[in-house]
């Protein structure tokens, strides 16, 4: 009874959250604070829920809710609630619910606040159905109304020409990993077809345990692209990668995740700091046995996300903009989190287990990271780091929450006791399992990668919080500390960057490893990496002790750089961070991104093409329609002389025509 | 005994002179006599196959066509006057007041 | 424009010739032969039956057209005191 009772209310996640965006949406003008208290009851009903279902699954791992039902052909809509799943649901509604709380009061006044409210119920009802979904075309949907939603957020402030700018910059560069997405859907799709021997009733093709069951035959289908013989399993893996790439902003599609803090700081955080982003690393981790079955394919995702970490942190430590500094470190961390992923290759399904664990704590940290800094914002109206300073004196709360987020971002705890961030707790065994692979393949890159994006990380989120909080003023600025609506919401997700990843450490990842071996699929992770020719470490936890503590020694280095320069102001950068030096000049023109992706490639190369053939067009097109409309007007000019109006002109014409038409009948009678 | 066809192609004759004087007239009455001239040919036909088929009904449809001449006749004469009243002449070709 | 009096004479010969031709080119399905005897060719009463029993609809709505197109004429020809 309570299962099926358990089951019934699991459509309700995403569901309550939708319906608030209708109510909002159509009457949160007439509402105290724009109807803010409906999406944040039916996302507080929803986070309840998810947590009721995932304290049953942690009982009983095997136990998955899933629900679905035929939608048309071989496709089905349905509900998949596994570990994995439910992990991620209970993280977005609650995140999202704490973010809905804090906004009440940062966007109260806003004209839009009605319509700030329903789309962000909107975006998370999308997100939470894309968490839920049990096939590939329904989570390609939500993937798609999130897209939607984040362009909506984006370009809240449609009115200035940034904001929308910015807007259509994420949304057509998201949509180019979604066309890869979308791809992948297709070629999938035709494949399955030919395997399984066209449509039959009863089987939903793409429903995720369909799909894992047809590795092994996909994993066979050869495929020759420019003379490389390629399995099928990879060339879908890797479009599905394209589109995670999209989404979750890592190199090369990383440009809009910057641009995107034109938004509210609210949406910045729910969006592209903890939610919407890590969609991507949701979908590989979802289709993770495809992964490790392809060849290659994690070793793409190991060494594209290592390389995203540090290209993020290089820009990161020379932004001047409070919450460009945020959008990088965001775009590191999902590189940390695809780094982890990619090491699949060589820990296996423990790969799942750290990377959505890091994604969880991320989520924490960052969103507090961010609504700290639109607490700074909010009281003291600029977010010019040059501009800030001492802030910490008259905001307290939001110095020592942001503090302690920088600490999770950066990574601080005790190597091998459970004290620690929560960042510590998850990024350690992404950097550990780096080095695991290393000795392993004797490959070092995403190793070396790894420790010198901690490095950075830690030098640019230091340098924040001193240029934020310490020293003096370096404008005049009156601020205040935020209403108490505001930082309640800040001290408990403080408190969960601080303690969850201490606290559920080890639960966690075993809950998470569960994932993919219950009712719905039971899958041997080892057998498919074997297919995918990629060799498992036997024993894990032998590292060295060096590799124990090297993150933290890299990230206190990281601390002392900053406090020197940035506190202390000890050493005086001067030349070196000015824009006459090369190095700093390429850093803060961000490697030139703008110039060759605005101005090279869409302005110069696409945007040439499409005028040039415009310009074919327009004469080829235009010649033929404005040649139809020539000879109808002239045709027609002389036809209206007919039309005299006279009634005797008529008569004589329809008695012709009558006569005529007798004749001809009785002609052709007689021919036949 | 004279055949139908006589009485038809008389019908057709009667009608087609109707037709020659709609269509070349241009006084607003010689066109309504022209239009009775058809109406009558018409009846002609009627009446001519009802006998010749034994059979009544196109005899009565006849009278109605005679009654609903009248009608017609009455309200074009009267059309015809009140446009004579506004201009003076019954040209139907000068009329342009409907047209365009 | 008026259609000149060849044309016009045209066009009502082509018709002529067209249905004579037609008229003289069908068998027509008649009787043999009309009522010899005088008596028998009056069908005014006939014609009386048929108008009141079984055309006695029509006949009403013939009736109806008729007062009203009249009363129409007589409205629009009386002219002036009207306007």
């Amino acid at each position: 009874m309570v299962k099926t009772a358990l089951e019934e209310f699991a459509l309700l996640i995403p569901l309550l959250p939708a319906l608030a965006f209708v109510i909002t949406f159509f009457f949160g003008r007439k509402m105290p604070s724009g109807g803010a208290i409906v999406p944040i009851l039916a996302i507080a009903t929803s986070f309840v829920i998810s947590l009721i279902i995932t304290l049953r699954l942690l009982a009983n791992p095997s136990e998955v809710i899933s629900q679905s039902y035929s939608w048309f052909a071989v496709l089905n809509i349905g509900i998949l609630i596994d570990p994995l799943a439910a992990v991620m649901l209970s993280m977005v509604s609650f995140v999202s619910l704490l973010i809905h709380i804090y906004a009440v009061s940062y966007m109260s006044g806003d004209p839009g606040e009605s319509r700030y409210f329903a789309e962000t119920a909107l975006f998370t009802a999308a997100m939470l159905s894309l968490a839920l979904s049990d096939n590939i075309l329904q989570l390609f949907v939500s993937w798609e109304l999130v897209g939607l939603c984040s362009y909506l957020l984006i370009g809240f402030w449609y009115e200035r020409p940034s904001a929308a700018a910015a807007a259509k910059k994420a949304f057509l560069t998201t949509r180019v990993g979604d066309v890869m997405f979308l791809t992948g859907i297709i070629v999938l799709t035709s494949d399955l077809l030919k395997l399984a021997g066209g449509f039959s009733d009863g089987t939903y093709l793409l429903r995720f345990d369909e799909i894992f069951s047809y590795i092994p035959q996909l994993s066979t289908l050869q495929a020759n692209i420019f003379g490389f013989e390629v399995s099928h399993l990879t060339i879908i893996t890797l479009l599905f990668f394209g589109g995670a790439i999209g989404k979750s902003g890592q190199f090369p599609l990383h440009v809009w995740l910057p641009d995107a803090m034109e938004g509210p700081t609210t949406v910045s955080a729910l969006i592209h700091a903890a939610t919407m982003v890590t969609a991507g690393v949701y979908l590989v981790t979802r289709t993770f046995p495809m992964f490790i079955a392809a060849p290659d394919s994690l070793m793409v995702v190991a060494y594209l996300g290592g390389f995203t970490a540090l290209f993020a942190g290089t820009m990161g430590i020379v932004m001047n903009d409070l919450k460009r500094v945020l959008a990088y470190s965001t775009i590191g961390q999902l590189g940390y989190m695809m780094l982890g992923l990619g090491l699949g290759s060589a820990i296996g399904l423990e790969a799942v287990g750290i990377s959505i664990f890091h994604l969880v704590n991320h989520a924490f940290f960052k969103a507090l990271l961010f609504l700290c800094a639109g607490s700074v914002i909010h009281a003291v109206g600029t977010q010019d780091m040059r501009e800030l300073g001492g802030v910490g004196k008259v905001m307290p709360i939001t110095a020592v929450t942001m503090t302690v987020a920088a600490l999770a971002l950066a990574g601080f705890g005790i190597p091998g006791t459970s004290i620690g961030t929560s960042g510590f707790m998850s990024k350690d065994p992404i950097i550990e399992a780096a080095y695991l692979f290393g000795e392993h393949s004797s490959n070092w890159i995403p190793y070396i990668f790894s420790i010198a994006a901690a490095l950075l990380t830690s030098i640019y989120i230091f340098r924040l919080i001193f240029m934020t909080f310490t020293g003096e003023p370096r404008s005049n600025y009156h601020g205040h500390e935020s209403p108490a609506i505001m930082t309640i919401p800040l001290s408990i997700l403080a408190l969960f960057a601080l303690a969850f990843g201490s606290l559920t450490r080890t639960g966690f990842m075993n809950f998470l490893e569960e994932t993919f071996a219950n009712s719905f699929v039971n899958l041997d992770i080892g057998d498919l990496a074997g297919i995918g020719g990629n060799k498992l470490v036997e024993a894990a936890g032998h590292e060295p002790l060096f590799v124990l503590w090297l993150p933290l020694l890299v990230a206190v280095v990281g601390l002392a750089i900053s406090f020197v320069i940035y506190y202390l102001r000890i050493i005086k950068l001067g030349s070196l961070a000015s824009m006459k030096n090369p190095v700093y000049r390429l850093l803060y023109k961000r490697y030139y991104q703008h110039e060759i992706y605005t101005e090279f490639f869409s302005l110069g190369i696409v945007y040439g093409i499409i005028a040039f053939l415009s310009q074919v067009f327009d004469v080829i097109i235009d010649s033929i329609v404005e040649g139809i409309g020539i000879l109808t007007v002239g045709v027609s000019e002389e036809l209206r002389r007919v039309q005299t109006g006279v009634i005797q002109t008529y008569a004589t014409g329809v008695i012709v025509g009558v006569s005529l038409l007798i004749i001809l009948i009785k002609l052709i009678l007689e021919v036949l | 005994m004279i055949p139908l066809n006589f009485y038809l192609g008389l019908a057709a004759l009667l009608f087609s002179i109707g037709l020659y004087g709609v269509m070349t007239h241009k006084n607003g009455i010689r066109m309504i006599m022209c239009i009775e001239l058809m109406l009558n040919s018409a009846n002609l036909n009627l009446v001519a196959f009802s006998s010749y088929t034994n059979t009544l009904d196109g005899q009565v449809f006849a009278i109605f066509s005679i009654a609903l001449a009248a009608a017609e006749a009455a309200v074009g004469f009267a059309i015809l006057m009140a446009i004579y009243r506004m201009h003076d002449k019954i040209n139907l070709d000068e009329l342009k007041i409907l047209r365009w | 424009m008026r259609i000149n009096q060849p044309l016009a004479f045209f066009v009502a010969l082509l018709f002529t010739a067209v249905v004579v031709v037609g008229a003289f080119g069908t068998s027509w399905n008649t009787v043999s032969e009309l009522p010899q005897n005088p008596a028998d060719q009056s069908n005014i009463e006939g014609i009386g039956m048929l108008i009141f029993t079984h055309y006695v609809a029509p006949f009403e709505v013939l009736s109806i057209v008729l007062l009203a197109s009249l009363i129409g004429a007589i409205y629009m020809a009386k002219g002036e005191g009207n306007r």
